[in-house]
């Protein structure tokens, strides 16, 4: 009992004796402040970003997800340039074969289609009003318009000085027209 | 039994192009990216029949039709009908052909909607399909070259404007060519076709000197006997003396009732009762590929004429394609988010 007192009584006397020597500091300011930045350190904002972009991009630091990944990258870029390169030849394709014709038929209800159809089965006359044409629509008219006069003046000419003639392709065409439109 | 000889028939084809009894026909196909159709027709005539024995498409009266007319300065009228439905899939314009009761309705006619996606574009392809009314014809290509092709497959209105250019003489040059060359096409494919039908005809009972490989053997012989007696070949195969030289007297007695039934089926193959008429066809997005031509709407034309599908289908197509733009912003993001992690990697090493 007595040999269990004396063991208590030294580790108090111990405990005291650490608890007054105190560790000697050689620059306690400089060992404050590099506690406090690493406390602050740990609080910043910037730790939770660096958290998300492990998460986010932890897959760069598996070899086969990675690889995996480029790959699908790069196929879809092939693929990407692959199918432009192919629309693009047949677009250029396209505009070197087809053959551009004018509109010669109608389209929708306005006025304008309506009078091309109009213009195209009526014996091609054209009714009083307003039409738009292009200035290369008649230059081509025009040039039409001579070559028939040229192709056809000698005929011309020679129904204009027989008269017995003419009256006999006036009354013709007369009686062509009336047989076509069944009036 | 009824006879028919290439030169009536010749005769009442013209006279049958040459009609104006039919109306003048465009049928405007508008395609939707889900695979409906706006179909509409336009039809115009001097005589104001639209019935559907007369018209060259057929349509009923559950479509939207509206008629109008027009009176010119001289006093003549045409009549125009527009007719409009909505079909939700080509395999409705196809139940229509199938009940077609039209003056085409010899002619066997379909469409065609596929619409295929690519990841970054989502391509369409829709075509109008005349089959071809021969079975043994040559295919006209084997007879004209590229650029009498480019002329055959031409609608009139820019034939006609070549022929009237200042290049005329070279055109006019050409389109005789043509017709030579088409002419000889034609007796080709009625030499062949005559050949074939009497074989199927004939069947089993064609031996020798008559079995199919051995007519084909002998057809540029025939299509000279023809050539050469062309004039009177009405007469000349009636009293059947045109088939005593192609065939030889013995086997023309025999096989007289084969020949004959085999010259009727080959006039009508050849010169199938049809009204010409013009196909349009709106795509979805932008076009990438067709077989027609461009009018200044931006609208793909094609003439419907009966010479087009006598020995081939005639297929009027168009493909078109619209950009799939979330494939492409998804694409962009994935794109960069492998970049930002290569980066990533680069820089944590």
């Amino acid at each position: 009992m007595n040999k269990m007192n004396s063991g208590e009584t030294d580790y108090e006397r111990v405990l005291a004796t650490l608890r007054r020597s105190k560790p000697v500091l050689r620059s306690p300011d400089e060992t404050a402040e590099k506690v406090m930045n690493r406390i602050l350190r740990d609080q910043a904002p910037g730790k939770a970003s660096s958290g998300i972009l492990d998460f986010l991009f932890g897959w760069v630091f598996v070899g086969w997800v990675r690889t995996s990944l480029v790959a699908a990258s790069v196929i879809l870029v092939l693929g990407f340039v692959y199918q432009q390169a192919v629309i693009l030849k047949r677009v250029n394709n396209l505009n070197s074969q087809a053959v551009f014709i004018e509109d010669q038929i109608i389209t929708g209800n306005t006025a304008i289609p309506d009078a091309a159809l109009f213009y195209q089965l009526a014996g091609r006359k054209l009714n009083s009003g307003n039409i738009n044409i292009s200035e290369r629509q008649m230059k081509q008219i025009m040039r039409s318009y001579k070559e028939l006069e040229e192709k056809y003046s000698d005929l011309l000419n020679l129904i204009e000085k027989n008269q017995a003639l003419k009256k006999y392709i006036e009354e013709q065409l007369s009686e062509n027209d009336k047989k076509k439109f069944n009036l | 039994m009824k006879r028919k000889s290439v030169k009536a028939v010749i005769s009442f084809l013209i006279i049958m192009t040459a009609s104006c009894g039919e109306p003048e026909t465009t049928v405007t196909d508008i395609v939707h990216s889900d695979g409906s159709v706006t179909r509409k027709i336009e039809m115009a005539t001097f005589d104001n029949v639209f019935n559907i024995s007369a018209v060259q498409v057929p349509y009923d009266s559950t479509w939207i039709i509206s008629d109008s007319l027009e009176i010119s300065d001289k006093g003549d009228t045409t009549y125009i009908r527009r007719a409009e439905k909505l079909f939700a899939s080509v395999s409705d314009i196809n139940k229509d052909y199938l009940t077609d009761s039209t003056l085409n309705k010899d002619v066997r006619r379909s469409a065609e909607f596929r619409r295929t996606f690519k990841w970054f574009n989502t391509e369409y392809r829709y075509a109008q399909i005349v089959e071809k009314t021969m079975t043994f014809g040559y295919p006209v290509t084997g007879f004209l070259n590229e650029e009498e092709l480019a002329w055959f497959y031409s609608p009139d209105n820019i034939t006609g404007e070549k022929l009237n250019s200042a290049d005329s003489l070279r055109y006019r040059a050409l389109r005789d060519t043509i017709n030579n060359k088409t002419e000889n096409w034609r007796m080709r494919c009625l030499v062949s076709e005559w050949i074939g039908e009497f074989s199927e005809l004939a069947g089993s009972k064609a031996e020798g000197d008559m079995t199919f490989n051995a007519l084909k053997a002998r057809e540029d012989e025939f299509i000279r006997i023809i050539n050469e007696g062309t004039e009177h070949f009405d007469s000349l195969w009636t009293n059947g003396i045109m088939l005593k030289q192609f065939i030889g007297e013995d086997n023309a007695g025999r096989y007289q009732v084969e020949a004959d039934s085999a010259l009727n089926i080959v006039t009508n193959h050849l010169f199938v009762d049809f009204s010409q008429y013009t196909q349009r066809i709106i795509m979805p997005g932008e076009i990438i590929g067709t077989n027609g031509f461009i009018d200044s709407a931006k609208i793909l034309i094609w003439p419907v004429i009966s010479d087009y599908f006598l020995t081939e289908p005639y297929i009027m197509y168009a493909e078109s394609k619209i950009p799939n733009r979330w494939a492409w912003i998804v694409s962009g993001i994935f794109l960069l988010f492998v970049m930002a992690g290569i980066i990533f990697r680069i820089i944590k090493k």
